[in-house]
């Protein structure tokens, strides 16, 4: 809580952004109306909730009225929203403080949260780092995760304590385990997706990054329910989840499901050494026993996820005309241009290669004679996904899975331009939650030997968003994992 | 004419015609079918938008149940089959007027299909033979009942307004219409001619007014209609091509546009020439179909499920926890409905069975008379006085309304009490029955509609002279002035008398009764010849 005398925690919060500004976390900053707001609510005191007065990022995907959300795209670099996001509202009126939009992949697309702003920047790289030079930035820094990635490089190095990301394939999770941080996307239908700009409506889900599971339980407990405008949520009223305190209670024994599918060749061996010590690890205590189990659909869902995406992100970014707001070009030849010549040129100046390649993919799927082999096949293989879980979950009487979220240490944003790939293998570590809507958290594990955040993710089964996080908690009290914190760094 | 040709072609019996619509019919709700933005017409451009309706980005739809019940309604009205699971898609298409480049529609799951609905042929009865003749109307019983399948009915909802302004060669958009909710009824190619076609539409009009679907609008109707129109030779079977048009604002529209089309697939087969696949508009100018495009490039739309929006689901009293308060249920609508028009007209001849036919329902119904005759009906008590009623709206509200066509501005400007007046007052002959045409003709051009009969007949002095002593006096007067004709009275009474009558008449403006001034013409003259 503020008082007048105590430090500002919104100020402490912009000095870390701005000495920090190489790692490009942000993509238009609140400063000055966070430093009114804080003012404003320490001399209110409304109430005595841990949230009052807490300095948070949100994604720049999330609507904030009268501030500019822009995706990282050119398309939206002057779209000012003229509302704002449910979940960020509710936040709002929790007394937090949103002190800037966060930097990520143009409209949520990637894993390096790359979009027209640049690069975020991976903290662990600066954490050694003493001479960084402008020069030599692209090979110093190495790649954050995406596509929220600014949001998880924030929370991991303790600029601020809890951000908002969205997760459609795995945008939390990813730069969750590369930032080291914890990363959770809740069930499918728990938090509302308004305000929120949509790239896959069927996968996305809002995400919440913190640095302590208390923090997530708090977020949730603000956000979640029904709000009358998405109605692809649950209808009934929310329960809100218990404090880790009381979810360290529950003793009960865990079984935890390995699946096969997820070894991959690719996984390094640092990587899957990281799995198998906490495997044994936790065995050793005594609360939790280990069982394989198999997923005979992950081997299909990259296929599925890629083809259904794609076909969403085609009709979704339809909107984008430059008529009603954004990117409209200048490059008008009154004498002949007609109205597709227009719209083609906004759009193709507007949106990056990666985007308009979806797009295009996603069009040829949805042409009359594909949609039967791909889009109506895709989600016959989504629901084999979704029936492997249940049925892992629901016959081998597992509580939940064990997973890894990426295969190796980040690369350097100099071997990321040079690489052509759009879509990773690690993919299949993530997709699958996202097809079938499950939650799944990403927790941070242990620093790999070039020093950076082995992560791992737990997948739960849906609806199951407490036990999951329950289950979570009593393994990270386990162990301690060094987060950073490069506020106390001189 | 197209119309006598298209009649001589379907007669000829080498031809036949399958005709079917995709009606478009506008939903009388307040707000619009996926965001609560108001759905009210003619406001301020672009003042009912909410971030859905403009596609903002992070926006979402969210189904107001209002469009939906008034969809089950339309489809328990045209006897469909309610598909208790039915899903929403995205149809892709760049234009300005659809802001997310998609619209919302139910494509490959519609929520009702495979419905049938009645309607009365409206033919006139003048032209009652010659349809017989020409096999338009198969028996000469002038009240024919034809039915036509309903292939599907969708929810789906409206565009945006494009005007566009030739002279600074722009577009300007008006989002108020878009989003707001319709239902999209399509019809098996059961229409076999313009008459028919016409029919069957102001029958669904009705329909769709009376069970609070759509408003009745100020222009003829709510519905906008796509016609597929296909001639082929008397002993082949449909090939599936048909023409497409589109832009059919009205009634006429729609017959005109059959007829033309009939007209000219006709002369392409009859000089061997294929019927092109394709889509024409309607000019209205000239009356006649336009090529717009061809089948061959008609536009992939892309069809995809909606995501944002979960399948809908709807129910009936025998599932389970059916008093859920966001359950639709099917049978209690259902039971809310009232009765169809075709039942209630069914009704009407049972009640007033007295007086009214059959012919004259049907004549009713042609003029469009049918809700005004119900209103002054309940206002009189007796079937006297209904017959008289019924009467007088066949013949001299037919003239003035002319041949219905105004008679919806009719009925504003004569409301149903001032003419239940008017008709008590003749019983009593309190006015003539020649008085009631310029009656009628002065009450319809009034626009206050405060105005009771009293002062109507008080301004034009009106009132039928019932003193037979008065009476008397004005016979005297025209004898008076008439000299010759009491003459003529010995060798050719009835004449006299007729001219007697009529000049009497034409002096005293519609207040002479007739059989009084008769009677009293003829004792006179009788006294005086003597």
């Amino acid at each position: 809580m503020l008082s007048n005398k105590t430090s500002s925690a919104v100020r402490t919060a912009i000095n870390a952004l701005q000495r920090y500004k190489v790692l490009n976390t942000l993509t238009n900053d609140c400063f000055d109306k966070a430093l009114e707001t804080e003012q404003q609510l320490s001399n209110e005191q409304k109430n005595n909730s841990p949230l009052y007065g807490r300095p948070i990022l949100i994604k720049d995907n999330y609507c904030l009225q009268d501030i500019y959300t822009t995706c990282a795209s050119k398309m939206l670099a002057n779209f000012r929203a003229p509302y704002t996001s449910t979940i960020v509202q509710r936040l709002i009126d929790s007394g937090c403080i949103i002190v800037g939009k966060t930097n990520m992949d143009e409209f949520s697309m990637g894993v390096a949260s790359w979009g027209v702003f640049g690069p975020v920047g991976n903290p662990w790289s600066v954490k050694k780092a003493t001479n960084i030079d402008e020069e030599n930035l692209k090979k110093l820094l190495h790649v954050a995760g995406g596509s929220s990635g600014g949001s998880a490089a924030a929370v991991a190095a303790n600029f601020v304590s809890i951000a908002l990301g969205s997760d459609t394939g795995g945008s939390v999770r990813n730069p969750a385990a590369r930032c080291g941080c914890y990363g959770f996307k809740p069930s499918y239908g728990l938090l509302s997706r308004y305000g929120m700009i949509a790239l896959v409506n069927s996968f996305d889900s809002p995400g919440i990054f913190t640095r302590n599971i208390d923090d997530l339980i708090l977020t949730i407990n603000a956000i979640a329910g029904p709000d009358g405008e998405d109605a692809t949520l649950l209808s009934k009223p929310f329960e809100r989840f218990q404090s880790s305190t009381e979810l360290l209670k529950d003793k009960k024994k865990i079984t935890i499901g390995l699946p096969d599918e997820y070894d991959i060749n690719k996984l390094s061996s640092e990587y899957r050494s990281c799995l198998q010590d906490l495997v044994v690890q936790l065995t050793a205590t005594g609360e939790f026993t280990f069982k394989r189990v198999q997923l005979p659909y992950a081997s299909y869902s990259n296929a599925a996820y890629t083809i259904l995406s794609s076909c969403e992100i085609a009709s979704n970014m339809s909107r984008y005309d430059g008529i009603k707001y954004g990117h409209h070009t200048n490059n008008i030849d009154e004498s002949k241009d007609t109205y597709e010549d227009i719209l083609r040129k906004t759009r193709d100046e507007s949106l990056s290669e990666r985007v308009r390649g979806r797009i295009l993919a996603g069009n040829y799927y949805l042409l009359e004679e594909n949609y039967e082999k791909y889009f109506v096949q895709s989600q016959r293989v989504r629901r084999g996904v979704t029936n492997d879980y249940t049925k892992v979950f629901e016959e081998d009487k597992v509580d939940c899975l064990l997973a890894p979220v990426v295969s190796d240490d980040p690369i350097t944003h100099a071997e990321y331009e040079q690489s052509d790939t759009i879509f990773t293998d690690d993919d299949i570590f993530t997709v699958g939650a996202n097809l079938a809507g499950l939650p799944a958290l990403s927790f941070p594990v242990q620093v790999s030997s070039k020093g950076f955040p082995i992560g791992l993710q737990l997948i739960g089964p849906f609806l199951q968003d407490q036990a999951l996080l329950s289950i979570a908690n009593r393994i990270c009290s386990t162990y301690k994992f060094p987060f950073l914190d490069l506020t106390k760094q001189n | 004419m197209a119309a006598t040709a298209a009649a001589a072609i379907l007669s000829s019996g080498r031809f036949y015609a399958l005709i079917g619509f995709e009606i478009h019919v506008k939903l009388a709700t307040n707000s619009k079918m996926f965001s609560a933005s108001s759905a009210a017409p003619a406001q301020t451009t672009n003042s009912q938008v909410t971030p859905f309706d403009m596609a903002l980005p992070g926006s979402l739809p969210y189904l107001n149940r209002a469009c939906l019940e008034a969809g089950v309604r339309a489809a328990v009205g045209l006897n469909c089959q309610i598909n208790k699971i039915s899903h929403f898609e995205r149809k892709h298409y760049f234009y300005p007027d659809s802001p997310s480049g998609y619209q919302i529609t139910q494509q490959r799951y519609p929520f009702a299909s495979d419905g049938l609905f009645h309607y009365p042929l409206l033919v006139k009865r003048d032209k009652l033979k010659a349809s017989t003749k020409h096999k338009f109307v198969d028996n000469p019983n002038s009240f024919v009942i034809k039915q036509c399948r309903i292939e599907r009915i969708q929810l789906e909802h409206d565009t945006g307004r494009s005007i566009h302004d030739e002279y600074q060669n722009r577009t300007l958009i008006d989002l108020n219409r878009f989003g707001t909710g319709l239902v999209e009824i399509v019809t098996r190619p059961d229409i076999q001619s313009s008459l028919e076609g016409e029919s069957f539409l102001r029958e669904l009009n009705r329909l769709l007014i009376k069970y609070n679907i759509c408003e009745q609008s100020g222009l003829e109707t709510a519905l906008r209609v796509d016609a597929n129109v296909s001639l082929h030779r008397k002993d082949t079977m449909p090939d599936g091509s048909r023409v497409e048009v589109k832009n059919l604002g009205s009634f006429i529209d729609v017959r005109q546009a059959i007829d033309f089309e009939i007209k000219r697939q006709e002369q392409l087969l009859t000089n061997n020439y294929p019927i092109q696949k394709e889509t024409r508009t309607y000019d209205t100018n000239k009356h006649q179909t336009v090529h717009l495009r061809r089948k061959e490039d008609q536009i992939d739309y892309r069809f995809m499920i909606e995501p944002n929006l979960p399948p809908l689901f709807l129910y009936d009293d025998n599932d389970k926890n059916i008093n859920r308060k966001d359950f639709v249920n099917i049978d209690h609508i259902k039971r809310s409905l009232p009765m169809s028009p075709l039942d209630e007209r069914k009704q009407y001849l049972d009640k007033y069975k007295d007086f009214l036919t059959v012919e004259h329902l049907h004549e009713l119904l042609r003029l469009d008379m049918i809700d005004y005759f119900r209103d002054v009906m309940i206002q009189l008590d007796n079937n006297h006085l209904g017959h008289i009623a019924l009467e007088v709206l066949l013949s001299d509200v037919k003239s003035i309304s002319y041949d219905g066509r105004k008679i919806r501005k009719f009925a504003q400007a004569v409301s149903s009490t001032l003419f239940a007046d008017i008709i008590k007052n003749l019983e009593k002959r309190i006015i003539t029955r020649f008085s009631l045409y310029t009656l009628l003709t002065l009450c319809n051009k009034n626009r206050d509609s405060t105005r009771t009969l009293k002062s109507f007949l008080d301004e034009h002095n009106m009132y039928a002279i019932n003193d037979e002593n008065e009476l008397e006096k004005l016979c005297l007067k025209i004898l008076e002035e008439n000299p010759k004709q009491i003459d003529r009275y010995k060798t050719n009474p009835k004449k006299v008398l007729e001219q007697l009558h009529s000049n009497i008449c034409k002096k005293h403006h519609g207040r002479i009764h007739d059989d009084l001034v008769n009677d009293l013409f003829k004792r006179l003259l009788d006294k005086r010849t003597k």
